[in-house]
Formats: C-alpha cells, sequence, structure tokens
C-alpha cells in the first residue's frame, strides 16, 4: 500500500514539474516578454536592459527555467512592482485567511450535504427526500455570487444582523472570535452550499445502493436496529463517495473562493488574484498560480490517497482486487 | 411430523407474494403452506424462480420492496407477518436467524468479521470488549475456523468463500436460535467446502437441537441432512413427504423428472441416463387455471387442465390428478 | 425509445425556451442594448415603456437581458464542447492504445486538470486581453479531463469486448476500429456528460464575466450586468436579481434536462 502511495505521490510530483513549466511559459508568452512584466517601470530602456540582466533574461531558456524553478522552490516569488512588498510575504499573510474560509465551508458542506443525503435515501420519494432533493437542485444551479449578493441584501442591508463584506482576524479571545465568525457566515454559506448540493445527491445515490444490497439484508436478518444498520453499515460504504466528490469539486471550490472574497471584500489569496490581474501585477500573478496550482495538486493527492485508506480492499491488498 | 401434542415450530399458512410488473401482477409464492417441527429439518426443493427463496425471505420480513406479501406464518404462537416492527426484530437473529447464498455480498465489505459477528453478540447481552472477542473466538471455534483468534480483524474479502460461510453461519447460531434458515448455503462453494459445510450444518443442529428450514435446487443435499422434503413449482407446493419416501417413491411428475435429471452417485453412464425435463418453470400471472406443470409433464392429461391440483394425502402428500386415479398410476415409473 | 420524467421534460422546455430567446431575443427587443438615456437613470421596474427598468446609464434592462442570453447561452454552450470535441479523442487514444501513449496523455490531462478554469481564465486574460473567448477557452480546457476520462474508461471496456477484438485480429486499421466499434460505445457516456456540464459551463462563464475575466463591458451579458448591479444593490437591488434569476432559472433547467438525460440513457440506472 505505501507503494501505491509513493507511486502515485511521484505522479503529482511531475504533474507539479509541468506545471510549473507551463507557468513558465507563460510568463515569456507575455506581450514585451518577461522583463517589461517584472520591471517597475517598463518604459525606461535602461531599467529594462538592467532587470534583463538581472534576471537572467539574455540565458537561453532552460537555464532560466532551472534559475527560476531554484528561486520558486526556496519560496522568492520576487516583488510586487505595484506595491513593492515581496509576493512571499503577501502569499503568507493570505493564505490563513483564505485557509479558514476553504475549511469552515468544507465543513459546512459535509455537515448539511451528508445526513441530507443519507435521510434522503432512507425514505426515497417522501417528504424528506422531494425537499432535499429539491434544495439540491437549486443549490447546484444557484450560481453563488448572486446568491451571495442576495444575502447581503437579505441580511445586511435589509436585516442589518450581519456584516455586509470584510474580515476581523483571530487576535486570541472569544470576542474576536465572534467578530471573526460573524463576517464568515455568509461567505461560508455561500461557498459551502453549491458543495452541500453535490454532497447531498451523490450521498444519497450512495446510500440508495448500499441499502439495497445483500449485506443490509444480512444486517437485518441479524436482528439490528434500522437505525444502526443505516448510520453504521449502509453510510460507511457510502463515505468513500464525500472524498470522492470533493475531489472533483476543488476546482469549482477555488473559483468559488476568489469570487466569495470578491464579493465580500475578504482579504485572501482570491481576492489577491483578482487584483493582481486587474493590476497587471505579473510577480504576484505568477505566486499566485504557482501556488493554487500546487495546493490544488497536494489536494487532489490527498484525498486520492484517502480514498485508497478508506476502501479496505485496496488498503490491505494494494489494488482493487 | 408435527402432532396436537407436539405443536409446529413454525407454521406457515397460505404464503401469497405478489410482484406488480409492468405486464401486470406475478405471483411469486401462490398459497404455499409448511410446517416444521421442533428439532426437524424441512428441505424445500425446487429450480429457480420456484419461490422457495422468497418463501424463505417472507417468513422474516426480509422479502425485497414491492413484493406484496399476504398470508401467516405462526411461530410460538405469534403470526410473523403480523408483528410490530420492533417484535419482528427481536425474533430475528435471537429466535429465527438465516444464512444467506452469496458469503461474498452477503458481507459488509467494511466492517471485520470479528465486528460483525459482535454485533450479534452484543445485542443479546451487554458484554465488555474482551468478552465479546471471547465469545466471537468460540464462536469461530464452533463453526471450525482454523486458529480463530486470527481471524477476528479480517475483512470479508480476505477470507475464502468457504471460511465466509462459516462466518455467516457463526452469526446466526451466535444467540442459538431454535430456527435456522439455510438459503442455498452451498451453491456459491466448491463441491469440497459445500460437503464441509453441510457437514457443519449437521452437526451444529444436532448439538444445538435447531431446526433447519434448508432450501436448496440440490437433491443430493437434502438426501443427506433433511427429515422431510416439500418440492416447489412455480409458487406451489407439489409434493410433500419424508426423505426416504420421496426419493423411494415420488408421487408427483415432477419430483421423477427431478430426480431423474440429477446424476445420481454410484449410477454409471451405461445403466442409467440423465433425462432433463423440457421447458421452463412459467412466471404465474394470477390464480392459475390449469395444473402449472402440465405443460411439462409427460403424463399430462384432460383432467389436468381443469384446475391446480390441490395438495392431497397425509405424511406423502402431491398435488397431482393421478394421486386420484390409481390405475393411471404409471408402473415402474419409481425411480 | 427512452423516455423523460416529467420533470426532465420541463427542464428540456425551459432551456428550449432560453436558447429561442437567444436566438431571437434581440429581434424583439425594445431598444438598442448599449443605448444610454441619462434622464432615465436607475428607473425601477414596470416604468413606462421599461419593463424592467433600467440601469445606471439608462439602458434598458429588458433589451440587454435579451441581449445577454445570447452571450452567456454561446459562452456555455461553446466552451462544453470544446472540451468534448478535445476530450474525447485524446481519451479514446489513450483507451485504445494504452500502454506509453496513455500515460503521456493522462499526465496531459493531469496538468490541465492543475489549472482550475478560474485560473486558466486569469492566465489568460493576464498574457493577452480578458474577451469572451478567453474565457470559452478557459471554460472548455477546464473541462477536457473530465471528458477525456469518461472517454478511456468507455473506450478500456470496449476494446476488450470480443468483436472489437476479433476485429484486431482480423488485422484491420486501428482507425477504423477506433471509429467502427469503440466510437459508438464512448459516445453516450460523453453525450451524457456533455449535458450535465452545459449548466456548470453556464454558470462558469457567468462567474469569468462577473470577474471582468470574459465578456467586457459595454456588452450586455448576465454575468456582467450583476457586477455593474453589486455597486448599486441597495439602490437598485432590481439590477442584481433579474439576471441573477436568469442564470439560475437557465441552469435549473440545463440540469433538470441532464438529470433527465442521464437517467434515460445511463444504463445501469434503468430501474
Amino acid at each position: 500500500m505505501l507503494w501505491s502511495i509513493a507511486r502515485r505521490a511521484l505522479i503529482a510530483l511531475v504533474t507539479l514539474l509541468l506545471a510549473t513549466v507551463v507557468v513558465f511559459g507563460a510568463v515569456h508568452a507575455l506581450p514585451g516578454g518577461p522583463a517589461t512584466a517584472l520591471s517597475a517601470d517598463s518604459t525606461n530602456p535602461a531599467a529594462l536592459a538592467a532587470t534583463m540582466h538581472r534576471y537572467g533574461f539574455d540565458q537561453p531558456l532552460p537555464v532560466q527555467y532551472g534559475r527560476w524553478l531554484g528561486e520558486v522552490v526556496r519560496g522568492q516569488f520576487g516583488t510586487s512592482p505595484i506595491t513593492d512588498i515581496p509576493v512571499a510575504t503577501q502569499l503568507a499573510q493570505r493564505i490563513p485567511i483564505t485557509l479558514e474560509l476553504a475549511l469552515l465551508s468544507l465543513l459546512f458542506a459535509v455537515l448539511l450535504g451528508v445526513p441530507a443525503g443519507v435521510l434522503a435515501a432512507v425514505r426515497p420519494g417522501g417528504l424528506t427526500d422531494a425537499a432535499a432533493s429539491a434544495a439540491a437542485l437549486g443549490g447546484l444551479s444557484v450560481p453563488h455570487f448572486w446568491f451571495g449578493m442576495l444575502l447581503i441584501l437579505v441580511f445586511a442591508v435589509h436585516l442589518h444582523v450581519l456584516p455586509s463584506g470584510g474580515f476581523t482576524p483571530l487576535s486570541g479571545g472569544v470576542a474576536s472570535a465572534g467578530a471573526n465568525l460573524d463576517h464568515m457566515v455568509l461567505p461560508v454559506v455561500v461557498l459551502g452550499a453549491g458543495l452541500a448540493a453535490v454532497l447531498m445527491r451523490q450521498t444519497r445515490a450512495a446510500m440508495a445502493e448500499a441499502l439495497g444490497a445483500d449485506y443490509v439484508r444480512t444486517a437485518r436478518a441479524k436482528g439490528l436496529r434500522e437505525r444502526r444498520v443505516i448510520w453504521v453499515h449502509a453510510l460507511r460504504n457510502s463515505l468513500v463517495v464525500v472524498v470522492t466528490v470533493i475531489g472533483l469539486q476543488l476546482g469549482g471550490l477555488i473559483a468559488g473562493i476568489v469570487t466569495v472574497e470578491e464579493v465580500f471584500d475578504i482579504p485572501g489569496v482570491g481576492q489577491l488574484t483578482l487584483d493582481s490581474v486587474y493590476q497587471r501585477d505579473y510577480p504576484t500573478l505568477q505566486g499566485v498560480i504557482l501556488l493554487t496550482a500546487t495546493a490544488y495538486i497536494v489536494v487532489n493527492l490527498l484525498t486520492d490517497i484517502l480514498y485508497t485508506l478508506l476502501n479496505p480492499r485496496i488498503r490491505v491488498t494494494g489494488s482493487a482486487a | 411430523m408435527s402432532t396436537p401434542e407436539n405443536p409446529p415450530l413454525l407454521n406457515v399458512d397460505g404464503l401469497r407474494v405478489r410482484f406488480d410488473t409492468r405486464r401486470g401482477p406475478v405471483l411469486a409464492v401462490n398459497g404455499v403452506s409448511l410446517e416444521i417441527g421442533a428439532d426437524e429439518v424441512l428441505a424445500v426443493v425446487g429450480e429457480s424462480g420456484s419461490g422457495k427463496t422468497l418463501t424463505g425471505l417472507s417468513v422474516l420480513g426480509l422479502e425485497p420492496p414491492g413484493a406484496a406479501v399476504t398470508g401467516h406464518a405462526w411461530f410460538r404462537g405469534e403470526d410473523l407477518r403480523a408483528l410490530p416492527a420492533g417484535r419482528l426484530r427481536s425474533i430475528r437473529g435471537g429466535q429465527i436467524s438465516m444464512v444467506f447464498q452469496d458469503p461474498m455480498t452477503s458481507l459488509n465489505p467494511s466492517l471485520t468479521v470479528g465486528r460483525q459477528v459482535g454485533e450479534v453478540v452484543r445485542l443479546a447481552e451487554r458484554l465488555s470488549r474482551e468478552a465479546v472477542r471471547d465469545r466471537v473466538t468460540d464462536l469461530f471455534g464452533q463453526v471450525r475456523m482454523p486458529s480463530p483468534e486470527r481471524f477476528l480483524g479480517a475483512y470479508p474479502h480476505q477470507l475464502s468463500g468457504g471460511m465466509r460461510q462459516r462466518v455467516m453461519i457463526a452469526m446466526a447460531i451466535a444467540r442459538r436460535p431454535a430456527l435456522l434458515i439455510a438459503d442455498e448455503p452451498t451453491t456459491a462453494l466448491d463441491p469440497t467446502i459445500a460437503a464441509q459445510i453441510l457437514d457443519l450444518l449437521a452437526s451444529l443442529r444436532a448439538s444445538m437441537r435447531m431446526s433447519v428450514l434448508l432450501i436448496t435446487h440440490n437433491l443430493a443435499l437434502v438426501r443427506g441432512m433433511a427429515d422431510r422434503v416439500i418440492v416447489m413449482y412455480a409458487g406451489h407446493v407439489l409434493e410433500e413427504a419424508p426423505t426416504a419416501r420421496l426419493f423411494e417413491a415420488p408421487a408427483h411428475p415432477y419430483t421423477e423428472g427431478l430426480l431423474a435429471s440429477v446424476p445420481r452417485a454410484g449410477a454409471s453412464r451405461l445403466t442409467s441416463r440423465l433425462t432433463p425435463i423440457p421447458g421452463q418453470v412459467p412466471l404465474l400471472r394470477e390464480a392459475p387455471d390449469s395444473c402449472v406443470f402440465g405443460p411439462r409433464c409427460p403424463h399430462v392429461r384432460d383432467e389436468c387442465r381443469v384446475a391446480q391440483p390441490p395438495l392431497e394425502g397425509g405424511a406423502h402428500s402431491a398435488a397431482c390428478v393421478l394421486r386420484r386415479l390409481p390405475e393411471a398410476r404409471k408402473a415402474g415409473g419409481q425411480a | 425509445m427512452t423516455r423523460l420524467s416529467w420533470l426532465a421534460t420541463a427542464g428540456a422546455a425551459g432551456a428550449a425556451v432560453v436558447v429561442a430567446v437567444a436566438i431571437f431575443g434581440p429581434l424583439v427587443a425594445p431598444y438598442n442594448p448599449d443605448a444610454v438615456n441619462f434622464n432615465l437613470v436607475l428607473a425601477p421596474p414596470l416604468s413606462p415603456h421599461h419593463l424592467l427598468g433600467t440601469d445606471q446609464l439608462g439602458r434598458d434592462v429588458a433589451s440587454r437581458m435579451l441581449y445577454g442570453a445570447r452571450t452567456t447561452l454561446e459562452a456555455g454552450i461553446a466552451s462544453t464542447l470544446l472540451g468534448s470535441v478535445v476530450g474525447l479523442p485524446i481519451g479514446v487514444l489513450a483507451g485504445y492504445f494504452r500502454g506509453p501513449l496513455d500515460m503521456l496523455l493522462m499526465r496531459l490531462v493531469d496538468v490541465m486538470l492543475a489549472f482550475p478554469f478560474l485560473l486558466l481564465a486569469v492566465g489568460l486574460a493576464a498574457i493577452s486581453q480578458p474577451t469572451l473567448w478567453n474565457a470559452v477557452l478557459a471554460l472548455g480546457v477546464a473541462q477536457v479531463p473530465q471528458i477525456a476520462r469518461i472517454a478511456r474508461g468507455a473506450a478500456l471496456e470496449r476494446r476488450d469486448l470480443e468483436f472489437v477484438q476479433a476485429a484486431v485480429v482480423n488485422g484491420e486499421r486501428n482507425l477504423t476500429i477506433m471509429r467502427r466499434q469503440i466510437l459508438p460505445g464512448v459516445l453516450r457516456p460523453v453525450v451524457v456528460q456533455t449535458t450535465v456540464a452545459i449548466p456548470s459551463s453556464i454558470v462558469g462563464a457567468a462567474i469569468l464575466s462577473f470577474l471582468g475575466l470574459g465578456v467586457q463591458p459595454p456588452t450586455a451579458d448576465w454575468g456582467a450586468m450583476l457586477a455593474q448591479a453589486e455597486t448599486y444593490l441597495y439602490q437598485a437591488p432590481w439590477l442584481g436579481i433579474f439576471p441573477g434569476v436568469a442564470i439560475f432559472l437557465t441552469a435549473l433547467c440545463f440540469n433538470l434536462l441532464g438529470d433527465g438525460v442521464t437517467q434515460a440513457l445511463d444504463p445501469r440506472r434503468r430501474r
């Protein structure tokens, strides 16, 4: 089993390297060349030449790639020509914020979607099923930025119950935690709703299949309580679905994070991405893209491994024999 | 055989199982009645589609969704079909348990076998974790699993078919039920392993004085193990007899046909031929207006096309018009 | 042959309506969607001459909605088609030839997977300009991995079927085999996946225009309209409600349609 994990990690690494090549190539495809992008003043020919020399753009491409890769791996993404702050510093500040948003949303989605799916599967065609399925369909179809706007309209503007945006960092103590969560409620709901919808549908499907399986019949024949049959026997075999879904939905989640941070004015990595595009801040953009691609690949790897662990067949024999 | 002084343990009366299909209602089980006494083995024999498995499932209320079941199943004074869910649940596993055909799909692939058997043990009494472990190990020993402790943490897919079936049996006997329903317990196994499992069942039944409802299509099994036999076809019971009688003097043409189509130990190629029964088991729409076996019966006559003959006879009964016409009974038709 | 549930039929009808609006909408629009009118800025719905009101530049919302259907739908459907057209051959080739080609193609697909559509759109916007077609490209490339995987899986299954192996033994050319034997078995799941992917593409396109990474003003597009509506959310909420409802209903209809198609065509789910 360790071998299959190692193999997956290796493939992920290769993919990551290829991704860096893509990013590297993209930087060099910029109009005016990379020097224009990376220097603060792109109209001054002397400054341009200096930048070119400094970054070694007069060297052959593979050498440049090697140098660039070396710097990137050491966390040196350069400095933003707009704000003059090192990109790495910016990223370090914003990562925890985005992480909090992402994790809370994930938690919300799982806590909402999975039980809803189970309950819907237990009584197919019933009221719970109809309501949950309809809600899930809605959650799938609604563009979350619009949903966010609506929620802001209702809760912040009209009801004045929640703030309409911004962020309060956790500085220790209950009060700041309260304010922090206050700001997080709407974004988390918006971001988590779409994922919860998919989770609910997939859980329902997996549970429906599990509940019709022979081993559930055996469990009932043993005289087990129905509750145990559902939550222990059937659900256990459906949990892999949760992991798989999360892996598949990552792309949408990333888009969601960026939009939510924009709509709710949260200073995370997503907002930084957008700002750097608008301002043509290429070093920052490059850093953000690299970071996001890496995170994506890593999380994919983790869900892959988790899936392997959850499936006892693979766990023990090393393959789905 | 049950007598007034020795009431039957299980008395199934007029069981009907109906499915509503796109082409109309289908009666998979059509008026089946049977009795099992204490410490008795009753075999229910039939081809696929005869309704034998559904009969067994319906006793415990485990019929598939979409099945409309009517009739009664009296067990120790209670009608299992009319019980509230909680009461039925308490009887399942405790007083009546079931072993299924395919142990691979009938065991939960994500739980260890130790845990799955442990669940049953815990239902009986509250025990500490170690006590449960000991009980499970003990049960594994009773079903003749070698080095039982080793298997506690094993998953179903790690075990061979025979081992899995032993686990199923261990689950079924854990609470010492009075009745064990065994649905094709050896069909999915190799012949050698099947023989071992049957042997195990026989010895468990003797040591625990358990009754067994053995559902199978394999006549050879029946001979070694059952006290009485019921032959089912297309949802009906066609013959019922003590085992020896059935094999010596089958009273229904279908039974005769079954016996002739099965290879017998000791018979050589030269002395006996295998004669399959032509045709296929029909799916019944409603109450038949002729004998269900008629289309495939070598002795069919006009009287057969009037109605499904009722079961007649005492300890050895058959649903055939030939019973009423002793002179029409084919001489030499006994195998 | 196969029947759709009534929900799916309703979805299909709704989707057809949206498509009709996209095609014919501009013909019946009362105003030019770009026509500004500073005398009648931010008029609420049910104002005279402006059924759905006007926006911050006095442009008629109803007309912009009708034109917007076209861009939104174009983006959604074009990107899905792009994903399928590129993904299907990749998957079939990988699944049919297996071996090193399979590994190579799948690594290529993995790299594509590593860049979710937003990053691609961001990248494209940075390299050139944000335009509708960049958005379509980004969304399309993002869909290739899923289609390729499904096509590959189906091709792998088909490949092992006996009549395919018979054709191989017979010495038929690879291309012929792929076209005649493999393709039919691959088309069904790919069509299902394509139908299912349309609503996500539509919403994705809306997201990109909302963020300014796709369609640029003054083009009428539901996502872009929502972006502008954000600023006027308090004063003129209708600016945010109408386009959002439109996107929502469109996605809903296509989702219902996709669900119905999945149930009707996926053999495993047939009850």
